[in-house]
């Protein structure tokens, strides 16, 4: 059996997630996965904001399962803000670290694949090179075939509760998302 | 933070621009100098909503993820 991982390269997915309450998404089907350096540190940076501190303690309570991957984009990134040379705007970074994970992700990972989530915005505008191991996913499509694994009730209102996320409750529908169930299992 | 010298109208049509299509992620970030969690509020609160596949097609890609999963025994 070829070992899956679930890869996340974008900051998106995290925030929409994390915007919904539904980080929990991430793990429902209980695959290991990885958070590249450089965006974990986009999404994390800002302790402000919400929805920072919750994937913030969302990764560190799923440690048995999220792995913050390391690359060397992101050390550098790290280095050079740390010596102060570049701002906080480095989202282009992200698309480097992916790139360089990916770059050596067959030699690395013999006998496994991996599902790559991206944002529906840069889903058909991604510039990397896919291995053949590798599948690629948006959130919203994610989300749908976690309702094919019958993981969850019903994808579309998942997705709603993402795009409402932040509305006045005016604006909002009135359905309330679908939730998985309570059970969990540690690897 | 959203730089308070952009007009308001340029605020939206950015946002509209995103929400349609006609721009980027990372153009609209940048034009508003926001990242991507302050991009998503600022969509919601002026009730744009999300670029995103259709529901035919997120259903379709759903499926190919499934499938992806089941031919690799998970």
């Amino acid at each position: 059996m070829t070992q899956v991982v679930i890869v996340v390269p974008d900051a998106g997915p995290l925030i929409s997630l994390a915007k919904a309450a539904r980080l929990d998404l991430l793990i429902a089907l209980k695959l290991p996965v990885y958070v590249m350096d450089q965006v974990y540190w986009e999404v994390t940076r800002n302790t402000q904001k919400p929805d920072a501190n919750s994937i913030a303690e969302f990764v560190a309570d799923h440690t048995d399962l999220i792995h913050v991957a390391e690359t060397e984009t992101g050390e550098n990134a790290r280095f050079a803000r740390e010596a102060g040379r570049i701002g906080r705007r480095q989202s282009n970074l992200g698309e480097a670290a992916i790139a360089e994970f990916l770059s050596g992700f067959e030699a690395r990972f013999t006998d496994t694949a991996a599902l790559l989530i991206y944002e529906d915005s840069d889903f058909t505008h991604k510039r990397i090179i896919i291995p053949a191991n590798v599948h690629v996913v948006s959130t919203k499509s994610f989300i749908y075939g976690l309702q094919a694994r019958r993981l969850i009730d019903d994808a579309g209102v998942i997705w709603q509760s993402i795009k409402d996320a932040g509305r006045s409750p005016s604006e909002r529908e009135l359905d309330e998302a679908g939730r998985m169930g309570p059970d969990k299992t540690r690897w | 933070m959203l730089n308070a010298k952009t007009p308001q109208s340029a605020v939206l049509e950015t946002l509209r621009g995103f929400s349609e299509g006609r721009m980027s992620r990372n153009g609209a970030m940048l034009a508003l100098d926001v990242d991507y969690s302050e991009l998503h509020d600022l969509m919601a609160e002026n009730g744009f909503s999300l670029p995103e596949l259709s529901d035919a097609d997120a259903a379709s890609e759903g499926w190919k993820m499934a499938n992806f999963l089941a031919a690799r025994g998970v």
